[in-house]
C-alpha cells in the first residue's frame, strides 16, 4: 500500500515537473516568437491601458501578431501628408482572424492606394476588440486630434447593443480623465491558452457546437432569455450612431456608413446554424432567431441614418456573400472576406472621390 | 480516421479499455471488430472488395492445404493460387489501374490519329487496397509453397488482414509473422505498453512537427510554375524529409499501437537517408514492401540467378511494379524504372566504386562513408523529385533548374528546411552512431529527465504541429 502511495506521488511529481517544462516552453517560445517577456503577464490586455473612460490601446504595444503604432492604432505608425481615413469599429475592424496585415482597413488602403497608382491614402484603423459605438463618442476628441480624418468609415459592431439600452449623453459630463494605467499583472499560466485553441483545432467540429449550446443552456438559467431585442437598445443604437455620425461631420470629415455583414447573410443557411449556437454562447440573453432579427433591424437603422444625414451607405450586409467564404466564425473576417469589405468600401470612396467636385487636396490637414 | 486526429484518440482508448479484459478469443472477435468499424469509418462500402478477396483468398489457401495434405498432384494446388492471385490483382487493377490505363491508352490511340472518347468509370479507390492486397498474396503464395500452414479459423485470418493499425498503409504485415500472433495469446508487458507508447510518441513527433511543418514549403515550391534552381533543391530536400517522416511516422504509431496490445510488426525504416548505395537504400526504406517485392517478384522472376542480362530485366521489372504499386500515374512508373536503373548502374559499376571509395585509415574510412551517404541522398532527392511532380513538363522544368542549385540563393528557404529538417538529422545521427534505433531508450537519464525531455517534446506535437494534413501513403 505504502509503496503504490508512493508510486503515485512520484507519478504526480513527474506530471508537475512535464506540466512546468511546458510553461517555460510557452514563455520561451513567446520570447523568440514575440518578443514577450518571459515572467509578467502576457495576453490580449498587453494590447491595453486604462484610464477613467476606460480601455485603449497602448503606444507601441504588441501581442502575438496584433501590433500597435505610436499613438495606439492597430497598423503601421502614421505618416505625414497623407489623405487619412479612419475606420471605426470593433474587433471586425481590429482584425481577429486575418493574416497579419490583411485586416479590411490595411487592405482598403492598399487597394485605394493601388488604385490611385500613389502611396497617398492612409487609412487608420482606430478600432479595439470590444468596443461599442458609445466608447468611441467618449473618446471622440482624441481620435479626431490624433488622426485628423477626412474621411471615417464607420463599421458598427451590433451586439454591445444586446447589452446597452440607454443612448450615450453627449452632455453629461465625463469623468476626469486620469493617468493611463496599465493592464493588471496577474500570473496567468501561458500553457492554459495554447491548450484551449489546441482542443479548438483537434476536437470535431460538431463535439464543439454541442458544447458551446450547452453552455448557453447553463448561462441563460441565470439570465433569462429574449426571443428579439427591445426597441429601447435599437433607439440606444440608433441615437449612438447618428451622434458619431454628427460629430464627425461637424468637424468636416466625411462619412462612409456600412452595414455590418455576418456569415448567415438574409437567409439561414443550414451549414451555417451550429455558428449560429457558437455566436449566442457570447450573448446567452439574447435567442438565435434574436441575433438575425437584429442585424437585420440594426442594418435598417444603419440605412436610415445614412439617408437621413445625407451620407452613403455600404450596404455590406447585402453585398457581402455570407458563408464560410468571407467569414473565419460568425461575423468576423478571413483575409478573402476582409478584403471583399476593404474592395466594396474603397468602390465607395472612389464613386464619392469621382462625383465630387471637390479637389482632394492631398495635404495633411 | 486518420491517426493523428481526435477521433482516432477516441477510438484508440475506447479499444484498449475494452480490449485488455478481454480472454483471448473474445479479444481477437472485439478487434475484428474493431477494425471493421475502423475500416468503415473511411467509408463503410470498401468492406465490401475487402472481405470478398479475403475470403476467396482463405477458401483458396485451405484448398491448397487440404489438396497437399491428401497428396494429391502439385498442379491441383496451383489453380487455386492462380485463383487468388487474379483475384486480388484484378479488384486491385480495377479499382486502381482501370482509369490510368483507360486513359493511357486511348491517349496512345489518339497519338495514332484513332481519336476515341475515354472509357473512364467513377471509381472511388478503397483506402490501402494495396496493402492489404499484397499482405493477403503473401498468405496464400507462403501456403502454395508449403511455408505456412493455413488457418482453419477464418476470423483469424479475416483479423491478420484487418487488423486496424497496419490496414491502410503497413507495413506489409507477413502472414507468417503475424498469424501466429493473432492465433496464439498474447502476452502483454509494462515493457510492451512502454515501448509501444515509446514508439507512438516518435511517430506523432515525426509527423504532427516535422512532416506537417515542412510540407508547406515542399507543397509551395512543387507548386511554382518555374522555381530557381535553388528553390527547387530545398523543395526536393523539404519533400524527402517530408515524405520520410510522414510514413515513417505513421509505421512508427502504427507499430507503437500493435506493440501496446501485445502485436510485434516488422521494422519498415531504418534510417534509409544514412544508404551508401541504391541497394543499400531498399533494404533500410519500406522494408516491407522492399522485401515483399524481392521475395514474390524478383527472386520468382530468377532474382540474381541467370546471364547478367536477365538480372537487369529482373531488377527493372520488379523497380518499375514497386513503382506502379504506388500509383497509377506515369510518374510513379518513371520513379521505379529510376530505381531500377540506378540499381542495375550500381551492381555493374560497384566494383570500380568501391575502388574510388577505398580509405585504409579510420578516418578516411568515415569520410568515404559521409561522401557516400551524401551522394545517394542527391540520387534519392532526385527520385523524390520524379516522385512528387504532377507532369513530365514539371519534371523537366525542375530537373533543368537542378543543373543551377545555386542560382535564386535564398538563406531564409534554406534555414527553413534546416530548423525542421534538423531534429530529424540530429536525432538520427545519434540512432546510428550508438547502432540503435530506439532513441528514446533514455535508461541513463532519471525518470524526471525524461520527463523534461517528454514534456518538451509533447509541447513541439501539440502546439507547434503544422496543419493536420493525411498521410501521404493513405492515397496508395
Amino acid at each position: 500500500m505504502k509503496k503504490k502511495a508512493l508510486f503515485a506521488l512520484r507519478v504526480c511529481g513527474w506530471l508537475i515537473i512535464a506540466l512546468l517544462t511546458m510553461e517555460v516552453c510557452a514563455r520561451t517560445e513567446d520570447k523568440v516568437r514575440y518578443g514577450a517577456p518571459f515572467f509578467s503577464t502576457y495576453n490580449v490586455d498587453n494590447l491595453y491601458q486604462y484610464d477613467s473612460l476606460g480601455k485603449y490601446g497602448r503606444p507601441n504595444a504588441s501581442y502575438l501578431k496584433w501590433r500597435l503604432n505610436e499613438v495606439g492604432y492597430r497598423g503601421p505608425a502614421l505618416r505625414t501628408g497623407t489623405y487619412r481615413i479612419a475606420c471605426v469599429g470593433a474587433s471586425e475592424t481590429f482584425g481577429q482572424y486575418e493574416s497579419q496585415g490583411n485586416e479590411w482597413p490595411r487592405q482598403l488602403e492598399s487597394i485605394l492606394n493601388q488604385r490611385a497608382g500613389d502611396n497617398h491614402y492612409e487609412v487608420v484603423n482606430v478600432s479595439y476588440m470590444g468596443l461599442s459605438l458609445a466608447t468611441t463618442l467618449k473618446r471622440f476628441p482624441q481620435i479626431l486630434s490624433t488622426v485628423q480624418p477626412r474621411i471615417a468609415v464607420i463599421y458598427p459592431s451590433y451586439t454591445p447593443y444586446i447589452d446597452i439600452n440607454q443612448p450615450f449623453d453627449l452632455r453629461a459630463p465625463l469623468p476626469a480623465l486620469t493617468p493611463a494605467q496599465p493592464a493588471p499583472q496577474h500570473f496567468e499560466p501561458r500553457l492554459y491558452a495554447r491548450f484551449e485553441t489546441f482542443m479548438k483545432t483537434v476536437l470535431p467540429d460538431a463535439f464543439q457546437h454541442w458544447l458551446r449550446a450547452g453552455q448557453t443552456r447553463h448561462d441563460i438559467t441565470a439570465v433569462g432569455a429574449m426571443d428579439t431585442l427591445p426597441e429601447q437598445n435599437i433607439q440606444a443604437f440608433k441615437s449612438d450612431l447618428d451622434t458619431l455620425t454628427q460629430q464627425f461631420l461637424a468637424n468636416g470629415v466625411q462619412v462612409v456608413l456600412v452595414t455590418h455583414a455576418s456569415r448567415f447573410g438574409s437567409k439561414l443557411n443550414p451549414a451555417d446554424a451550429p455558428f449560429l449556437v457558437d455566436w449566442r454562447k457570447f450573448y446567452p440573453s439574447l435567442k438565435e432567431q434574436g441575433l438575425l432579427d437584429m442585424e437585420h433591424r440594426m442594418s435598417e437603422t444603419v440605412r436610415q441614418i445614412g439617408v437621413s444625414r445625407s451620407v452613403p451607405v455600404v450596404d455590406a450586409a447585402t453585398l457581402m456573400a455570407p458563408g464560410a467564404g468571407n467569414f473565419a466564425d460568425f461575423v468576423h473576417f478571413n483575409d478573402p472576406g476582409a478584403h471583399a469589405l476593404a474592395t466594396i468600401v474603397a468602390d465607395q470612396i472612389n464613386r464619392d472621390a469621382n462625383s465630387s467636385t471637390a479637389n482632394i487636396n492631398i495635404t495633411h490637414q | 480516421m486518420l491517426f493523428n486526429s481526435f477521433p482516432f484518440a477516441v477510438f484508440l482508448v475506447v479499444v484498449l479499455c475494452v480490449y485488455y479484459p478481454l480472454p483471448h478469443k473474445a479479444q481477437n472477435v472485439f478487434l475484428l471488430a474493431a477494425s471493421c468499424f475502423f475500416y468503415a469509418c473511411w467509408d463503410w462500402r470498401f468492406l465490401f472488395p475487402l472481405l470478398f478477396s479475403t475470403t476467396i483468398d482463405y477458401w483458396c489457401a485451405q484448398k491448397m492445404q487440404d489438396i497437399s495434405e491428401s497428396g494429391a498432384p502439385h498442379a491441383g494446388r496451383k489453380r487455386y493460387l492462380y485463383l487468388s492471385v487474379i483475384t486480388n490483382l484484378a479488384l486491385l487493377g480495377f479499382f486502381k489501374y482501370f482509369n490510368f490505363f483507360s486513359v493511357s491508352l486511348q491517349e496512345l490511340l489518339n497519338r495514332a490519329g484513332m481519336h476515341l472518347s475515354p472509357w473512364t468509370l467513377r471509381i472511388i479507390l478503397p483506402i490501402g487496397i494495396s496493402f492489404y492486397t499484397f499482405q493477403a498474396l503473401s498468405y496464400t503464395i507462403d501456403v502454395y509453397r508449403g511455408e505456412l500452414h493455413s488457418t482453419r479459423n477464418f476470423f483469424d485470418f479475416l483479423l491478420a488482414i484487418l487488423y486496424f493499425p497496419h490496414l491502410v498503409a503497413g507495413p506489409i504485415q507477413r502472414a507468417h509473422s503475424l498469424l501466429p500472433q493473432v492465433i496464439r495469446p498474447r502476452v502483454i508487458t509494462r515493457q510492451h505498453i512502454s515501448d509501444g507508447l515509446h514508439l507512438m510518441f516518435c511517430g506523432y513527433f515525426k509527423k504532427v512537427f516535422i512532416a506537417d511543418n515542412i510540407a508547406p514549403i515542399a507543397n509551395q515550391v512543387f507548386s511554382t510554375p518555374s522555381p530557381s534552381g535553388f528553390a527547387t533543391l530545398m523543395g526536393v530536400y523539404a519533400f524527402a524529409v517530408q515524405i520520410y517522416c510522414d510514413f515513417s511516422g505513421y509505421t512508427d504509431i502504427a507499430r507503437g499501437v500493435a506493440k501496446i496490445m501485445g502485436f510485434e510488426f516488422m521494422l519498415n525504416f531504418n534510417l534509409p537517408y544514412f544508404a551508401t548505395n541504391p541497394s543499400d537504400f531498399w533494404n533500410r526504406w519500406h522494408i516491407s514492401l522492399s522485401s515483399w517485392l524481392r521475395d514474390y517478384l524478383y527472386i520468382p522472376l530468377g532474382g540474381n540467378r541467370g546471364k547478367a542480362w536477365k538480372v537487369k530485366r529482373n531488377l527493372m521489372l520488379t523497380m518499375i511494379i514497386g513503382g506502379l504499386w504506388h500509383g497509377a500515374a506515369w510518374n510513379f512508373v518513371l520513379w521505379g524504372f529510376y530505381h531500377g536503373a540506378l540499381l542495375v548502374l550500381h551492381r555493374e559499376f560497384r566494383p570500380t566504386a568501391d575502388r574510388i571509395f577505398r580509405a585504409s585509415t579510420p578516418f578516411g574510412r568515415r569520410v568515404s562513408f559521409v561522401v557516400r551517404v551524401l551522394i545517394m541522398f542527391q540520387f534519392t532527392c532526385y527520385g523524390w523529385m520524379l516522385f512528387r511532380a504532377e507532369s513530365f513538363h514539371q519534371i523537366r522544368i525542375m530537373t533543368q533548374a537542378l543543373t543551377h542549385p545555386l542560382s535564386g540563393y535564398d538563406p531564409h528557404l534554406a534555414l527553413r528546411v534546416l530548423a525542421f529538417a534538423s531534429p530529424l538529422l540530429l536525432v538520427q545521427i545519434f540512432q546510428y552512431v550508438r547502432g540503435k534505433l530506439n532513441f528514446l531508450d533514455m535508461n541513463w537519464l532519471p525518470a524526471e529527465g525524461r520527463a523534461v525531455i517528454y514534456a518538451v517534446s509533447a509541447y513541439f506535437i501539440c502546439f507547434l504541429g503544422g496543419q493536420p494534413k493525411a498521410f501521404i501513403y493513405f492515397q496508395f
